[in-house]
């Protein structure tokens, strides 16, 4: 098990334990990893963004069953994905049960929502691997700046830390991508 | 991000911090269906502690009631469409599965609530503290099981119960009364039959209050036994409500005089409030039942009703809980209930009413009184003396020879050899379709009666069955055949038409004025 599936697993932990920061993690580390699944087996962007949430959902009621060595954290995910899907098709609707079982309420989906999930889909799996190589902290920053599309400002507000550090960690980041795209 | 991501990330975020905090046969249920939880729970029933942690008991016998139902009799029998188990889930303070209330109504116009434990998924006793021989199972509750409990009301107008139950030294068994056929443990030593019964461990006992206090109810505050307070909203569309604590047997030997392990009970919360540790009651509308404010004053009413009680009823102050039958019948009688009315000021809390703690939200039933001219009709009484007694599932008393009929249960030797039966009968003018009216009779002192102790006259029923028009009614009854002489009596009406006042008895609605039917006269040999 690599370094960073290790600490996935660990993060998976610390949600089964009530972490919520744990949860914001990986939820956004692999949102755009089952946003893109999502959406390439239904085809649909809004069966792809109500699929992506009920998988996550699923995904707490399930952490406390997680183990490590049964392999990463993203192939639990897209496990957990599969299975849903599955169910939705035989439902004939986007099975919404860990969503109702958690109490989360429905939420409507804009035409910027809409676009959002083509962008979250829109990363490669190239892209996505070389992402995890990178440290946490820059890893983080750099998906909620280019990815998510957030300001530096509210990037600040959220990793509690100045805009400038944030800017510094962006930079570092892009510059470690494109020295390991450079290197490939 | 947009805003549903960031939505979703929001809830789930919650949602990660809540489930963390449940309970693992909670988080089971997350997980999966009812279905895999039911195969899980199969699996693994042969391991007690896992099962008891999930509510799955083995199942021991029913607990079933004493003497069958009769649907035109007595409380009635359970109407099955109308059973109901509520939705509360009461922990109990030491632990075990969660105590739960079940209401049923009655072919006799009744609301009735159950006590129990909730395993299995229903309602039931546990087969501990003597209760089946501790054999540990789960006995589930007969929805017909009225014996022993004060916890049924009339039905008002817009078909709701009034009903304020408490129960101290309940065991944690949740059985009611401890009897020969169930078992169980007693709150005081015991000798039945020549045997000494189980004396329940205090870490065994409860103290509970339960009721329904109507559609318009939200909640009830009571005092923890911490010395806190907490408030427990009430449930469905009668207001119901169970708190379940430790027994506080340091306050219980004072309350209404009913030893520790009695009940007291009725349609309003003033009737148990003050003995208990309810001290409020909220319902729409901002009205607030407020009840410790009345206490002292009831504390000091207490004492002297309970003297009073006890010089009219001495078998209430000698006999231990379980009640027996000539408890049982005295709480029942009209003489009870005759008694209150007589001592009404003495009623704890009688005279300090707080309008707010009356029935709230009760719609009078719809009544049309009827008149004496309606009623009135010749009455025929007699003597009758036997040397052996049986009595018929309607409580009608019979002389019998050595074999009891069946269906019939055998009086006491003793009491059929020092008594005499009163035998009165009349044909109901009018028809009985529920427990709203009855009829009940009155006798007066003989002349021996001030020179043999034997009291000033008494009265007896209320007839407890329903009648047709024109159907023939016996009513029997013990006379002490000490109190020779000439007895007069009469019979009358009486027509429930309104919420009973504040009293600290069984549930009893209140009543119209008695309605004379008919006169009699009898002599005692």
């Amino acid at each position: 098990m690599s370094g960073s599936d290790s600490r996935d697993a660990a993060l998976v932990m610390a949600m089964a334990q009530g972490d919520e920061d744990a949860f914001s993690t990986l939820y956004r580390r692999y949102l755009p990893l089952v946003t893109r699944w999502c959406l390439r087996e239904t085809g649909n962007r809004e069966l792809a963004a109500d699929l992506s949430a009920e998988v996550f959902a699923a995904a707490i009621t399930a952490s406390r069953r997680y183990r490590a060595a049964e392999g990463a954290v993203s192939g639990w995910l897209l496990g957990i994905a599969r299975n849903k899907a599955r169910e939705s098709r035989r439902r004939r609707r986007v099975e919404d049960a860990a969503r109702r079982r958690l109490g989360v309420q429905p939420v409507a989906l804009t035409d910027v929502d809409l676009e959002r999930v083509e962008a979250l889909a829109s990363l490669s799996p190239e892209l996505q691997a070389q992402l995890q190589g990178l440290p946490a902290e820059q890893r983080e920053a750099l998906v909620k700046r280019v990815v998510l599309d957030r300001s530096y400002e509210e990037i600040a507000v959220e990793l509690r830390c100045s805009e400038s550090v944030v800017r510094q960690r962006v930079s570092r980041g892009l510059k470690t991508l494109k020295s390991q795209l450079e290197e490939r | 991000m947009s805003d549903y991501f960031d939505d979703i990330e929001r809830q789930l975020r919650g949602a990660v911090r809540r489930q963390a905090h449940l309970p693992w046969y909670v988080r089971l249920r997350l997980r999966h269906s009812r279905a895999v939880i039911g195969a899980v729970v199969c699996l693994v029933i042969g391991g007690p502690a896992i099962a008891y942690a999930a509510g799955a008991f083995r199942s021991g016998t029913p607990v079933g009631p004493y003497v069958p139902p009769l649907p035109g009799a007595f409380q009635g029998k359970a109407i099955p469409s109308s059973v109901q188990l509520l939705s509360l889930r009461v922990p109990d303070p030491v632990g075990g599965p969660p105590w739960v209330l079940r209401a049923v109504k009655t072919t006799r116009g009744l609301e009735c609530l159950q006590i129990g434990r909730f395993a299995n998924g229903g309602i039931g006793v546990l087969g501990q503290d003597g209760a089946f021989d501790n054999d540990g199972r789960f006995h589930p509750l007969s929805p017909n099981l009225f014996e022993f409990t004060f916890s049924c009301g009339a039905l008002d107008g817009a078909g709701h119960a009034f009903i304020n139950e408490v129960d101290y030294g309940l065991s944690a068994s949740a059985l009611a009364n401890a009897n020969t056929s169930s078992g169980g443990c007693y709150p005081v030593p015991v000798r039945l039959h020549g045997k000494a019964r189980p004396v329940c461990p205090a870490a065994d006992e409860r103290d509970v209050y339960f009721g329904l206090l109507g559609p318009d109810a939200i909640s009830v505050t009571y005092r923890t036994a911490d010395g806190g307070t907490a408030t427990e909203r009430t449930v469905g569309p009668d207001g119901a409500y169970l708190i379940v604590l430790k027994f506080a047997a340091a306050g219980s030997g004072t309350r209404y005089g009913l030893r520790a392990g009695g009940e007291t009970g009725g349609p309003t919360l003033e009737g148990i409030g003050a003995s208990t540790g309810i001290l409020t009651a909220t319902y729409t509308h901002s009205r607030v039942c407020t009840i410790a404010a009345q206490f002292s004053h009831q504390a000091q009413d207490a004492a002297a009703f309970r003297k009073a009680l006890f010089a009219r009823f001495p078998a209430l102050a000698k006999a231990p809980r379980p009640r027996g039958g000539l408890q049982r019948t005295i709480l029942r009688s009209a003489a009870y209930r005759r008694f209150l009315r007589a001592h009404a000021d003495l009623i704890p809390g009688s005279k300090y009413a707080d309008p707010t703690c009356q029935a709230v939200g009760y719609v009078a039933p719809k009544v049309r009184l009827v008149t004496s001219a309606e009623v009135k009709t010749p009455i025929s009484a007699r003597v009758e003396l036997a040397e052996s007694v049986c009595m018929s599932p309607t409580e009608v008393l019979e002389p019998c020879g050595a074999r009891t009929p069946a269906g019939f249960t055998r009086v006491p030797a003793r009491a059929a050899r020092t008594s005499a039966i009163l035998v009165v009968t009349w044909k109901s003018r009018v028809p009985v379709t529920n427990q709203d009216s009855h009829y009940e009779i009155y006798t007066t002192a003989t002349p021996t009666a001030a020179r043999d102790n034997c009291g000033t006259g008494t009265s007896f029923g209320p007839t407890e069955t329903n009648l047709r028009v024109g159907q023939k009614v016996t009513f029997t009854s013990f006379l002490p055949r000490r109190c020779p002489g000439v007895s007069h009596g009469s019979v009358v009406f009486v027509q429930d038409n309104g919420p009973a006042g504040s009293i600290p008895v069984p549930a009893q609605p209140g009543e119209g004025p008695d309605i004379p039917v008919g006169r009699f006269t009898v002599h005692v040999p």
